[in-house]
């Protein structure tokens, strides 16, 4: 009896978020999830030789109280010892539901007002495109958006991608992914 | 990687699969410790080692990527061991040439353990490898990321140990 009241009392604690949670989608029209991503995407530092332009990308279904949100693209794969973070968009107003194409452009000419690039781990604060090693396995890159309950993460000028991820994990009240995958063949 | 097994990484500050002692904790972010790295010693590296990084990771904290406390290349070859504070900011305790790459604090130096209070204990690697390059050209501010590929794609043995701190909820 006690058991049963302590797993209702559990489900219903649990089912607005999870309800929130399962409404929130994050789509590109650019890259469809577990399918390549288009060589355009690719960055064009480190020996690689794309248009290093960020896709387009929308959501929807952001839980209720939701006060801006953030963007970010990391590939797992990436032998580093810590993956590698290629775009960290914070503060995009929470009445933005989209990045337009070259979004990342760092001029920063492309984001909704007020919203700003992390500096990511190739050293700069823009969309910095995959660049897998040739001949790896197809890397993996998750794209994430966050839903967080600040209008504004106060962070350093030169904050690390890690930094504004322990603060964005800190904030954030829903999240929304799909993964993509890219490759480079070796050269002969 | 031939002699790879007998490649070996020790503290005499730290002893593996034990919690680190609270001196060694970071001095910001809400830490409050004397943020000094500890002393590394490693024997039995690879005949053909030219250089040798450390570094020390948390695979645990909740950033998405981990969390990366130092960070230190191209310590010369016939080097052994880095001592007591080390990983001062400057440079000035290192071994001369070894440089400290930017930590996930944004600081050139040792940023000690600082885990969100309440958290389980997290897990500190320290690593160090044998690289097959004497230096690795990083351009100024690279990321730990990038230097963590410069010294995967350039290793030929490492040897880790692991130890754990936690904070204990306020």
């Amino acid at each position: 009896m006690r058991i049963r009241t302590l797993l209702a009392i559990t489900a219903f604690a649990g089912l607005a978020p999870w309800a929130q949670a399962a409404g929130f989608t994050l789509t590109s029209p650019d890259i469809k999830p577990n399918s390549m991503i288009d060589k355009k995407f690719e960055a064009n530092v480190f020996g690689c030789s794309g248009e290093n332009k960020s896709p387009a990308l929308k959501w929807s279904g952001a839980p209720k109280g939701t006060k801006s949100f953030a963007v970010t693209v990391y590939d797992p794969d990436a032998p580093t010892g810590s993956g590698f973070w290629h775009w960290f968009v914070i503060n995009i107003p929470a009445n933005v539901d989209e990045l337009k194409p070259d979004a990342g452009n760092a001029s920063n000419a492309n984001l909704p007002p007020g919203a700003k690039q992390v500096r990511i781990d190739y050293g700069f604060a823009a969309w910095g495109g995959p660049c897998p090693p040739e001949g790896d396995k197809p890397h993996r890159y998750i794209f994430t958006v966050y839903a967080l309950k600040t209008d504004k993460l106060d962070l350093p000028a030169d904050a690390t991608a890690a930094v504004a991820g322990f603060m964005t994990n800190a904030n954030q009240i829903g999240k929304a992914s799909f993964t993509a995958k890219y490759g480079r063949p070796k050269q002969k | 990687m031939t002699d790879n097994s007998a490649f070996t990484l020790a503290s005499p500050d730290i002893r593996a699969d034990a919690p680190i002692d609270a001196q060694f904790e970071f001095d910001g972010f809400g830490c409050s410790g004397e943020n000094k790295s500890p002393a590394l010693k490693w024997s039995g590296a690879p005949k053909d080692t030219k250089s040798f990084a450390v570094t020390v990771y948390d695979p645990d904290a909740p950033t998405g990527s981990g969390w990366w406390h130092w960070f230190v290349v191209n310590i010369p070859r016939e080097v052994n061991e880095l001592k007591d504070n080390a990983g001062a900011e400057g440079g000035a305790n290192l071994p001369k040439g070894a440089v400290q790459v930017r930590n996930d604090y944004g600081s050139a130096a040792w940023g000690g353990v600082c885990p969100p209070e309440g958290d389980p204990p997290h897990r500190y690697v320290f690593t160090v490898f044998a690289l097959k390059t004497d230096k690795l050209e990083l351009p100024p501010g690279a990321s730990p990321a990038l230097a963590g590929f410069m010294v995967n794609a350039n290793a030929i043995g490492k040897s880790s140990f692991t130890a754990k701190y936690g904070r204990s909820k306020k």
